[in-house]
């Protein structure tokens, strides 16, 4: 290391250069945060597959499932019990594999986006893909839950997910 | 005016420095701060499709036979899975193959599929078929399988008059991901 003799004190380090290195690490970091970083959060209490997939998680509408109930975005909790029977039950009463609130709170997505998309071309603005919803699931959820949102989604007209993971190749 | 001596100041050396140090802290926190989340926070996604509900009756084997397309499907099970490769002409099964749920087994698949692909570039199209008690990182690690092309394998030589559709990786092997079973089961 350079150092810089400055007579009365004796022996100092010369700082600048680590402070350059610094400068363009932090700048190099922001700007790869900026660019793939994610934009869309995921739940803390669940816990992702890990996936050798290299697209980065756009933001959208997300469902979550973890251990202890489903999480629609907006705030609905649908609670899944011990081997979510009480979910199995509604999916058997309902028909065709939608769960009711979900399904409820996917039509009133639904009409939102509709909306939302009618004022973006009244206004001339570009059209964002808003059809599709994210799925983020704890790992060890069965199918036959995940099936019961997806089922529930498809009747309100959902059809595209996004399905998140944890990507392989960072950690 | 004689009595006065005009006396040269001595110059005294001063050396102006800024303290670099509490900055340096600042970047070396700010440092560390932007390693540990980007790293934790990176989420990926893979697309997949659920089939639309449409009152309109499915196409006429007839119509289907003229021209008839691959199509692929894959059962998961808790521990195996199952490959079946068909034509819509009569459905009838041209190859089979059931493999565990494991790497080794899942890359014979892939291998299926990219043979297939190689071969007819326009297929581009997987349906999955999933038990009830598979769980999401079985289902995540079949959809890695049919969508992103192992390290051990050279990117599909696409010819020279086939166009990728756009936002597709060439290390994408599959595009289109539709799962099966969504609804009328159980």
């Amino acid at each position: 290391m350079a150092g810089v003799d400055t007579g009365e004190d004796g022996f100092s380090l010369n700082l600048y250069p680590m402070l350059d290195v610094f400068s363009i690490l932090i700048v190099f970091l922001l700007m790869n945060f900026t660019v793939s970083g994610e934009s869309a959060e995921v739940s803390a209490n669940l816990e992702l597959p890990v996936s050798a997939v290299k697209l980065s998680l756009d933001s959208a509408a997300s469902v979550s499932i973890t251990k202890t109930e489903i999480l629609l975005q907006g705030g609905l909790s649908i609670p899944l019990t011990a081997n979510a029977q009480d979910v199995v039950e509604a999916y058997k009463k309902d028909g065709q594999g939608a769960i009711r609130k979900a399904y409820d709170e996917f039509k009133k997505l639904k009409a939102q986006n509709e909306t939302l998309k009618n004022r973006s071309k009244n206004l001339g603005l570009s059209n964002q893909d808003i059809s599709t919803l994210v799925m983020q699931s704890d790992k060890a959820i069965p199918y036959r839950i995940i099936k019961r949102v997806l089922a529930s989604a498809q009747q309100a007209e959902f059809i595209a997910w996004k399905f998140a993971v944890q990507k392989k190749d960072v950690n | 005016m004689s009595g006065f001596k005009l006396k040269r100041r001595k110059k005294v050396a001063t050396a102006f420095e800024v303290n670099v140090t509490p900055m340096l802290d600042l970047f070396s926190v700010l440092i560390i701060f932007l390693l540990a989340t980007s790293v934790f926070s990176a989420t990926g996604e893979v697309r997949i499709e659920v089939p639309f509900l449409s009152s309109q009756p499915p196409p006429k084997q007839e119509e289907l036979d003229k021209k008839p397309e691959k199509t692929v499907n894959i059962t998961i099970d808790t521990d195996k899975v199952k490959y079946q490769q068909a034509t819509t002409a009569k459905s009838t099964i041209q190859d089979e193959i059931e493999v565990p749920l494991t790497e080794d087994g899942l890359d014979k698949i892939q291998a299926k599929i990219y043979d297939i692909r190689k071969e007819n570039p326009s297929f581009d199209k997987v349906t999955i078929f999933t038990q009830q008690e598979v769980n999401y990182e079985k289902l995540v690690m079949v959809l890695d399988t049919v969508r992103e092309l192992r390290p051990n394998r050279t990117p599909i030589p696409w010819p020279a008059d086939y166009k990728l559709p756009a936002g597709t990786d060439p290390t994408n092997l599959v595009t289109k991901i539709v799962l099966g079973n969504v609804i009328f089961a159980d």
